[in-house]
């Protein structure tokens, strides 16, 4: 007599008593699955609005972080899988520079660039520009110019240019009663009154290494980026 | 005093053989393989969409250099909440590991992301399954660690369930090694004599934890929403639809019909609060796993993210019983998880 009844038995499929684990095996496998379910609601509690207590769990609980971080499941399943807030970060973003190349001419780039197949290449770069963005304001100023560094210090190596300007813009969503408004330009959601600039920098090269000249406030330099953006 | 002794003891017995029956008893691995192919085409898709890019992102002069994941870990370490909520999961974690941060030269990247294909086309069929399947996972992690901004909610489903993968043994059905190791076991042209399948406890408990994994994340889905002001007011939908670069189909005709968005939003809305506790009742689960791909496909142009629906969908298997995909699949496949019939009797 089997330990368990199956109730999914059929003709071709039963269970046979050769194939129930042992009780040693089901204890170690049990308390792996309690560990592992613990870290999982570990992660759930700590990613969003997290309390001491989650805190504490997840710094202080020996493997809980480094391995919720290494499984890629550290994770609250909330932001992108909430699929929209309706907040100003729900946004689409892009990333404009303009170039200036050797031979005086000018090449503007946009990320995420339209006609990218499969799409997945371009929802990417879309997510890219969208962390770019988002990272961007007084919030952040420790580390606002780290992407938009990087992104220049790739164009620029790849256009061997002198310089240029990066620009972050956010496209505003159109709401529902805006559609039904009698003015077209309202109901034109490419109308520039729906576009935000949230950053804009000049792009420089300074002994070789480039750099950002913040538009909004001139004195601040992002720290320079070291052997990158060789011309 | 000793009934409620009683009382606590029958309970620690019920609730030990209840925990023992949901995680234990021994099913048919024939899950796990459908869902090794499908987890597979969409690990190997989302890798080899790489390709093209390999140098522009993670080369030399790329887009993301490696000092950047720890320029920007650094300072949001232990301080996650101060990064906005959408794009926390795109910020580099302390404990990552990816063998792309140790390759910058084009060639040397070409070889390793060739090498990862190869390692992620053999899980899929099913060919040294044991080890491709956490070659696999260390293949598909290295790309989401090396550049999480990079990544969407796409990722992380697919990376656990190549993860769940390795526990359950997804090879022993729909796979080469079962094919082969079928020849060398059974007379395939007596198959309709009948078999019975090989049960195992570890094709349990790696579905049990698909399943209680995509319980947990349908439940934060639906709680997210529940809070948000956008999805009580029958607005959620409206804002996916008026993401003009996002979508992949132009719904904004839909503002003539309001009705119908907030019809819309509402119905995404029971439907991801309901999937997390209906679709653990035998009789509710066809009509909810049914629900819940007819919602993703509606979904996936609006929010333009085809594979993340996709992945939903696919995890949602692990909800299917073996007996329904045997249906469904050839009787010389199921014949290759059994063993003959007389050997039972």
């Amino acid at each position: 007599m089997s330990m368990y009844s199956d109730p999914s038995s059929s003709r071709t499929s039963h269970v046979d008593e050769r194939d129930y684990p042992p009780d040693w095996w089901r204890a170690v496998v049990s308390f792996l699955i309690f560990v592992h379910l613990f870290a999982l609601a570990v992660a759930v509690l700590s990613n969003w609005n997290p309390s001491t207590l989650s805190i504490r769990l997840r710094q202080n609980v020996p493997l809980v972080k480094p391995y919720l971080q290494a499984l890629a499941m550290d994770q609250a399943y909330l932001p992108l899988y909430g699929l929209t807030f309706a907040m100003e970060e729900d946004t689409d973003m892009a990333v404009d520079l303009e170039l200036q190349l050797p031979d005086g001419t000018q090449r503007q780039i946009t990320l995420p660039s339209n006609g990218l197949w499969p799409r997945e290449r371009w929802r990417r770069d879309a997510r890219l520009a969208e962390t770019a963005g988002d990272l961007t304001g007084e919030r952040f100023k420790n580390i606002e110019s780290l992407l938009p560094q990087a992104i220049a210090a790739h164009y620029v190596a790849k256009y061997g240019t002198k310089g240029g300007t990066i620009r972050f813009t956010r496209h505003k969503l159109l709401s529902l009663e805006a559609l039904g408004s009698s003015d077209p330009a309202l109901r034109d959601p490419y109308n520039p009154i729906f576009y935000t600039r949230v950053y804009e920098a000049r792009i420089i090269l300074v002994g070789g290494s480039v750099q950002l000249l913040k538009k909004e406030a001139a004195a601040e330099v992002a720290p320079a980026a070291a052997e990158k953006g060789k011309p | 005093m000793s009934s409620s002794h009683g009382y606590f003891e029958t309970l620690g017995v019920d609730a030990s053989r209840a925990w023992g029956r949901f995680w234990f008893t021994p099913t048919d691995p024939i899950t796990l393989g459908v869902l090794r192919i499908a987890v597979g085409l969409m690990a190997l898709y989302l890798v080899a969409c790489y390709t093209p890019d390999l140098n522009r992102y993670f080369g030399d002069d790329g887009l993301l250099p490696v000092k950047l994941m720890s320029d920007l870990e650094q300072p949001t370490r232990n301080d996650l909440e101060s990064v906005p909520p959408q794009i926390r999961e795109a910020v580099p974690r302390e404990f990552r590991l990816s063998y792309l941060d140790w390759i910058h030269d084009s060639n040397g990247l070409k070889a390793v992301h060739l090498a990862g294909l190869i390692v992620l086309l053999l899980f899929t069929l099913g060919l040294f399954t044991r080890l491709t399947a956490v070659a696999s996972l260390v293949v598909f992690l290295s790309y989401l660690h090396r550049a999480p901004m990079l990544t969407c909610g796409t990722e992380p489903i697919v990376a656990l369930l190549l993860f769940y993968l390795c526990i359950g043994p997804s090879g022993s059905a729909c796979s080469l090694d079962a094919r082969l190791a079928a020849k060398r076991r059974l007379d395939m042209s007596k198959v309709d004599e009948g078999f019975r399948v090989r049960k195992t406890p570890w094709a349990t408990v790696a579905v049990r934890l698909i399943q209680v994994h995509l319980t947990l994340v349908y439940s934060m889905m639906a709680l997210s929403k529940l809070a948000n002001d956008s999805w009580w007011n029958g607005l959620g939908i409206w804002w996916l639809i008026a993401k003009p670069e996002s979508r992949m189909i132009d719904l904004t005709a839909l503002h003539q019909v309001p009705l119908l968005v907030n019809a819309w939003t509402y119905a995404v809305l029971l439907w991801q609060t309901l999937m997390p506790i209906m679709v653990w009742n035998r009789l509710l689960r066809p009509l909810m796993l049914g629900v819940n791909a007819v919602m993703w496909i509606l979904l996936a142009p609006v929010i333009g993210n085809l594979p993340f629906a996709a992945v939903m969908i696919v995890a949602s298997l692990a909800f299917v019983s073996p007996e329904t995909i045997r249906r469904f699949l050839p009787r010389r496949t199921a014949a290759e998880t059994a063993v003959p019939a007389h050997a039972v009797l």
